[in-house]
């Protein structure tokens, strides 16, 4: 992609730029002889003062010193030039030309490895001579903070006396023009290079929005505040901004971090106020931990509910008066809903606990195990840091349990069947948790025998959980194992044999909204995937009318919603019905079954095609669809009485209660209908 | 990552695209301004660093000219210039210039900018 032959090697650099120091010192002399014998002479002064520019920026990269220092000093006599200062007579084209000498001596003095060339004092005074006769300007400053600068001895921003770096607050505000923009330049990149500092959290104000009508579409109308939590000084963050001049208002003020150190913000000069130590130790106590009664976050949990519930309110009486989304009202609203939701998220990831607590022990689980079956593993722990809400957290504990067991007992060989298949006869068993799609995902995984379809199938017949001739493809015959009554061994054993079945560790899943999943390869190993919600305390759902009461289906159930046609539905028994779906059918259910209440079902318009964790499908009719929300979830059992098929509820904007349906509890009615339906034709 | 460095130093060109590219940028070079211009097309650079004094069309003139044209318009450009005068920075941010680095040439304060204007 490239014009010139790049050279990568330093020292042939190093020699480019001696080539570069002759060609531009050929010039500098062709420059100086022709120089004066023209009325216009800008051009060439210009010239003469960029080869010796050329040659100082050279000289700096490679830390030529006496080089950069008198190139420094023949370029700001130069400048002088150049700038109509002083114009040029035969006694300065005479110094000029006694200053390429000295520089085309310097440079060669560097060429053959030695630095330390003098240059004439006498050249020096003559140019210096120049410098102060120049009277007025003292535009000498920022040259000499240049010079500084180069060789890494810049004045550097007031030093705060502190021994050991101090991290403070800074809040920051930040507003751009538009010029901002059209210089290239982006917030996104000055939040990037602050985060580089420290911590940084960072929230958009959007008041100064204006409505859509009156959008201006390049201007700016956002106004970004920042916390940095940082060791760096203020001039650190002022570095940041410094590029972008006028275009970027920043105001940076440090926030005091603790209560009693300071009640306003004040400037930089407080820390030499304060005892070092003291400073330090208060900052040790804002990086630990608080503990907390759990049941306080609890209560933080449930009030910020109530707070959902009244925003649904606020939104729901909106709607009423046609308050638009658009409206200053709306746009605030709708800016409190965000808030809200932060900070509900916030407060449940206070009640998460890496889920370290529940594989720990999962650790002595495997030793004890593997000493009882006489089985080598080892046991490798992947993403314990990995959080859960501590209600899953409780009910993963047993499940998991046993599942591990049965992959040592089941799914691990012994070390003699391990080392004749040529395996390592120490068995591995991984304990992974993750984050993916906003759900948890903790996989058991054995590099054991594998599960056998044939043999699950064949035992599946023996406990007449299936029928010969049954086809089912593999994932089918894998979920054979969590049906009641199955297990592969022959003999119960003293680990796994404990009345406990797969069955059970499947229905406790399902109870904290968890699904399963398998994937094994004969001989090779099984892997066992659970996935679990962050949290149960809150559900994306669906608000949906029937029999004029409001109810509220999970949303992850719902695979499809289409528009039910009764005519289409065909009677298959007592009050049982099926409806055509893709290429099959499927069970109805209306909901006023469900709620008991005796409509003719003609109101009912839409069908919920739900499913559950086992992948059957079920049409659910109802009258007709609400709203798409998130609901906080209301244990009934705590605060009413256990009603069958909704275990929750939820309370809607309006204030009004509504239940959660238990989509479980659904297929379980149907599989009484089913069999019912049976014993009605044998 | 493309970058286009403009100097009229071949020292500076290559020491600086020698940096860039270890920092695994993809770099064109360019003598001056003019030679920028004809560059731009067909390498799409992200970012373009160039130098203050070059002969033909300096810096500023370049930046002028990026400025006007609508597939560089919104380009970062940064200066990397031995000048640290206020003046010549304020014209080269009228100019729209997105940065300004002040030689001498400093690896880590160079990729630095780089990552400040394009990451």
């Amino acid at each position: 992609m490239s014009t010139e032959e790049f050279t990568d090697d330093m020292d042939a650099i190093r020699q480019i730029f001696f080539d570069e120091c002759d060609e531009q010192l050929a010039l500098l002399e062709e420059e100086l002889t022709t120089l004066g014998e023209e009325l216009e002479n800008g051009e060439k002064i210009n010239t003469i003062f960029r080869c010796v520019h050329s040659i100082k920026g050279g000289a700096a990269a490679f830390g030529m010193e006496e080089l950069v220092k008198f190139s420094h000093l023949f370029e700001s006599v130069l400048d002088l030039f150049r700038s109509g200062t002083h114009s040029v007579t035969n006694d300065s084209v005479s110094t000029f030309l006694k200053c390429k000498d000295a520089l085309f001596d310097i440079v060669a003095a560097f060429k053959n490895g030695g630095g330390d060339c003098e240059v004439a004092p006498d050249t020096i005074s003559e140019l210096e001579s120049y410098l102060h006769s120049e009277t007025s300007e003292p535009e000498q400053a920022p040259e000499d903070a240049e010079m500084d600068d180069i060789f890494g001895m810049a004045f550097a921003p007031v030093k705060i006396a502190i021994d050991a770096p101090i991290e403070q607050n800074f809040s920051i505000t930040l507003t751009v023009t538009p010029e901002f923009y059209e210089r290239g330049d982006d917030v996104r990149n000055i939040l990037i290079a602050l985060e580089g500092l420290g911590q940084l959290q960072v929230k958009v104000d959007t008041d100064r929005v204006p409505l859509i009508g009156d959008i201006f579409p390049e201007q700016s109308y956002l106004t970004w505040k920042l916390l940095l939590v940082t060791q760096k000084s203020q001039v650190d963050i002022e570095e940041i901004f410094e590029w972008s001049g006028d275009d970027l208002q920043a105001t940076i003020t440090l926030a005091s971090e603790n209560v009693d150190d300071a009640p306003a913000p004040l400037p930089v000069a407080v820390e030499e106020k304060t005892d070092p130590q003291v400073r330090k130790s208060v900052d040790r106590k804002d990086s630990a931990t608080v503990r907390v009664d759990i049941q306080r976050i609890d209560k933080l949990v449930d009030l910020i509910g109530e707070l959902v519930i009244n925003q649904g309110a606020i939104q729901s009486q909106m709607r009423r008066n046609k308050v638009h989304g658009d409206s200053v009202l709306g746009n605030v609203v709708t800016a409190q809903e965000q808030l809200i939701h932060e900070l509900q998220e916030n407060v449940i990831t206070m009640r998460a606990y890496p889920i370290k607590t529940v594989f720990q022990k999962l650790g002595r689980v495997v030793r004890e195990t593997a000493r009882l079956t006489e089985k080598q593993v080892r046991l490798v722990l992947e993403g314990e840091d990995t959080e859960v809400d501590r209600s899953i957290l409780e009910k993963l504990s047993d499940p998991l349990t046993h599942m591990v067991r049965n992959a040592i007992d089941h799914g691990i060989e012994s070390p003699q069947v391990r080392a004749q298949a040529g395996k390592d006869p120490e068995g591995l068993l991984r304990l992974r948790a993750f984050q993916r799609s906003g759900r948890i995902i903790v996989e058991i995984q054995d590099d054991g025998a594998g599960l056998d379809p044939d043999r699950i199938y064949e035992k599946a017949i023996e406990k007449k959980i299936i029928e010969r001739g049954q086809r089912l493809d593999r994932d089918e015959i894998y979920s054979l194992i969590f049906e009641p009554g199955f297990s592969t061994v022959a003999e119960v054993t003293d680990v796994s044999g404990r009345g406990v079945g797969m069955d059970v560790v499947k229905q406790s899943l399902q109870q904290i909204n968890g699904r399963i999943f398998i994937s094994s390869a004969k001989g090779k190993g099984t892997t066992f995937s659970i996935s679990l919600p962050f949290t149960l305390s809150v559900i994306e759902g669906i608000i949906f009318k029937a029999e004029g009461q409001d109810f509220v289906i999970p949303v992850n159930n719902v695979l499809e919603t289409i528009i039910f046609d009764s005519r289409k539905a065909f009677h298959i028994g007592e009050g049982k019905y099926g409806y055509p779906y893709r290429d099959g059918y499927l069970s109805v259910i209306y909901a006023s079954d469900i709620i008991g209440a005796s409509s003719d079902g003609l109101n009912q318009k839409i069908c919920f095609v739900i499913e559950n964790e086992n992948e059957e499908k079920l049409a659910f009719i109802v009258d007709k669809i609400i709203d798409h929300s998130r609901f906080v979830v209301k244990n009934l059992e705590d605060n009413y009485r256990k009603i069958a098929c909704f275990s929750t509820a939820t309370i809607l904007g309006d204030g009004n209660v509504a239940f959660i349906l238990d989509v479980e509890f659904l297929f379980g009615e149907l599989l009484k209908k089913r069999e019912s339906s049976l014993e009605e034709r044998v | 990552m493309n970058i286009l460095v403009v100097d009229d130093s071949r020292t500076m060109r290559d020491l600086v695209s020698r940096e860039l590219r270890n920092g695994g940028y993809e770099v064109e070079t360019a003598e001056d301004g003019i030679d920028a211009l004809g560059k731009i097309k067909g390498f799409s650079p992200a970012v373009i660093i160039t130098d203050l004094n070059m002969p033909r069309m300096n810096g500023l003139e370049l930046t002028q000219a990026l400025r006007a044209q609508a597939e560089t318009k919104f380009v970062p450009i940064i200066f990397l210039t031995t000048e640290s005068g206020d003046e010549l920075r304020r014209a080269a941010r009228e100019a729209g210039a997105t940065g300004w680095i002040v030689k001498p040439f400093d690896g880590p304060k160079l990729l630095a900018a780089v990552r400040r204007v394009s990451s």
